[in-house]
């Protein structure tokens, strides 16, 4: 997954939750509950839609790096499974993964 | 014949407008099913059937009109359950649209977010493969349904207005422009509005119905009600949480996020069970007498991210596994935050809790809702430093107030009721 489809996927997410927000607006880099005013239960939803979209788990000890859009980000760019074709392409077999 | 009448709809709300019909002449309904969507001051609400038979007339249309409390809605022809000693299947007129399902036993249930876009799209859960992990229907699943190459259109409108399909926020943008969806010319899949769709209308066609104005009225009515009616005593105390989220913890390490459970449903767990101990805390005021409630329903204060708030009840909140309540929980939460939450919920809560923790607040003094006796409120979840065995440690520690009905209790009641939820959180496991 392209750090650009990991972002799509995570605002269109946001939007089923928070529908008011402009993605424009949105720091990546700052606190996302507190910038967006989610509670515990929209935080959760966010993440379970997440899940569903990517098929990507996020264990408990992994959820403070979903507390901005950069770590989400990144957490699903790192997690997310290599697509058909593209497991062969990195020399010794040592993609990240 | 049996009159269908307009359900009671909450405190202080004695009418509402029918939006929508469900169901048609010559349909059998069955106790639960939703057959109707109506809208109050306060929220757009599923209309429960409570009654087995089919459906004899529709007597009222939907429109802008106001119906009282107990109009008759509907006629319903009772099914003769010695002649049906089974489930009874009538043939689908062709015209029918096919109630809001769930998938066949056996595959994992759509999270309500999901269920709730099935709903906006008017995609037929039931009839879809998903494709997410075991099987699961997930976002793209439901939108791709909608477009015309997926299923054939699964609802065909039978009666009012047919619902626009649209997303999520193109809803809200066209509610915060006082756009008609049905204006707006879409451009998504499968006929579906997108928000960039609205946001290219260009001229307001009509006034915004201020859904949030109506809510703010009636939470006026109802708490200037309860403040001067209602003459409260609160109480406080601080409850350690460290073994409650300790075990939590434990218990959340080997569940997936979709069932993973938040601190919320343990603590409204305890209360309910408070509630079992100390029963005269649990039921309603009404014609100068305590009528105490022989079910716990727990109301649930949610807040509505344009503004207000709704506080629509868990049933039988006592009787639920924390796996349940938390399920109860985020469904009810996430339908009060799309409007759609069902008459029976809104009607009938026997004390509720508002939990303002996640907003900051470490301590809350509620409002009792009326009829309700008492309210129970709970602030965040605070490092402090607490004396374990004669030393300093720092723990986790929450502050919960109880504001009650003096008319019904006095303070040592309420002081017991709120030892009792502290003692049960401090066995995590018997919850």
């Amino acid at each position: 997954m392209t750090p650009e489809q990991a972002r799509r996927v995570i605002f269109e997410v946001l939007a089923d939750i928070a529908p008011e927000v402009d993605e424009s607006t949105v720091d990546d880099h700052h606190d996302l509950t507190e910038q967006l005013d989610l509670d515990s239960m929209d935080y959760l939803n966010w993440m379970v839609g997440i899940n569903e979209e990517t098929g990507v788990d996020i264990p408990q000890r992994d959820v403070s790096e979903f507390l901005t859009i950069a770590g989400a980000v990144a957490y699903l760019v790192t997690h997310s499974p290599e697509p058909a074709g593209a497991t062969t392409g990195s020399p010794g077999g040592l993609a990240a993964g | 014949m049996i009159d269908f009448l307009l359900p009671s709809l909450g405190a202080d709300m004695d009418r509402a407008k029918l939006n929508l019909w469900l169901v048609e002449p010559g349909d059998t309904v069955h106790k639960g099913q939703i057959i109707a969507e109506v809208e109050t001051e306060k929220a757009v609400l599923e209309v429960e059937c409570w009654d087995e038979g089919v459906i004899e007339e529709l007597l009222v249309q939907p429109g802008p009109e106001w119906l009282s409390v107990g109009t008759p809605i509907a006629r319903i022809r009772a099914l003769e359950s010695a002649d049906t000693p089974g489930p009874v299947e009538t043939p689908r007129s062709p015209g029918q649209k096919p109630l809001p399902a769930r998938p066949p036993a056996g595959r994992p249930e759509p999270a309500p977010p999901i269920r709730h876009l099935a709903h906006e799209l008017d995609v037929d859960l039931s009839s879809l493969q998903g494709t997410g992990e075991g099987g699961t229907i997930t976002r793209s699943d439901v939108r791709a349904a909608a477009a015309p190459t997926g299923k054939p259109a699964t609802a065909i409108p039978i009666s009012g207005e047919q619902r626009v399909k649209a997303s999520p926020r193109a809803r809200f943008l066209a509610d915060r422009l006082g756009l008609d969806l049905s204006d707006v010319a879409a451009t998504g899949s499968g006929g579906m509005v997108s928000a960039a769709d609205v946001e290219a209308q260009p001229v307001p066609a009509r006034e915004p119905e201020d859904k949030v104005a109506a809510m703010r009225r009636a939470i006026a009515r109802s708490m200037a009600h309860s403040k001067r009616e209602i003459p409260h005593y609160y109480l406080a105390t601080h409850i350690d949480l460290d073994e409650a989220l300790r075990w939590l913890e434990i218990q959340n390490a080997e569940r997936s996020v979709g069932e993973r459970i938040l601190p919320a449903a343990l603590l409204l767990k305890a209360t309910a069970l408070g509630l079992r101990e100390i029963p005269d805390l649990n039921g309603h005021w009404i014609d100068d007498s305590f009528r105490p409630s022989s079910s716990i329903h727990l109301g649930v204060a949610v807040s509505i991210r344009e503004g207000g708030l709704v506080a629509p009840a868990i049933h039988d909140a006592d009787q639920l596994d924390l796996g349940e309540m938390m399920a109860r929980l985020r469904d009810l939460v996430n339908r009060a935050r799309s409007w759609r939450l069902r008459s029976s919920e809104m009607s009938d809560p026997t004390m509720t809790v508002t939990n303002l923790g996640d907003r900051g607040v470490e301590t809350a003094f509620p409002v009792i809702i009326p009829p309700q006796v008492a309210m129970v409120g709970l602030g965040k979840v605070v490092d402090t430093v607490v004396a374990v065995d004669g030393s300093p440690a720092v723990h986790p520690v929450i502050h919960a107030t109880l504001s009650a009905d003096h008319r019904v209790t006095d303070g040592h009641r309420g002081g017991l009721f709120l030892a009792t939820i502290d003692r049960l959180l401090q066995e995590p496991q018997s919850l």
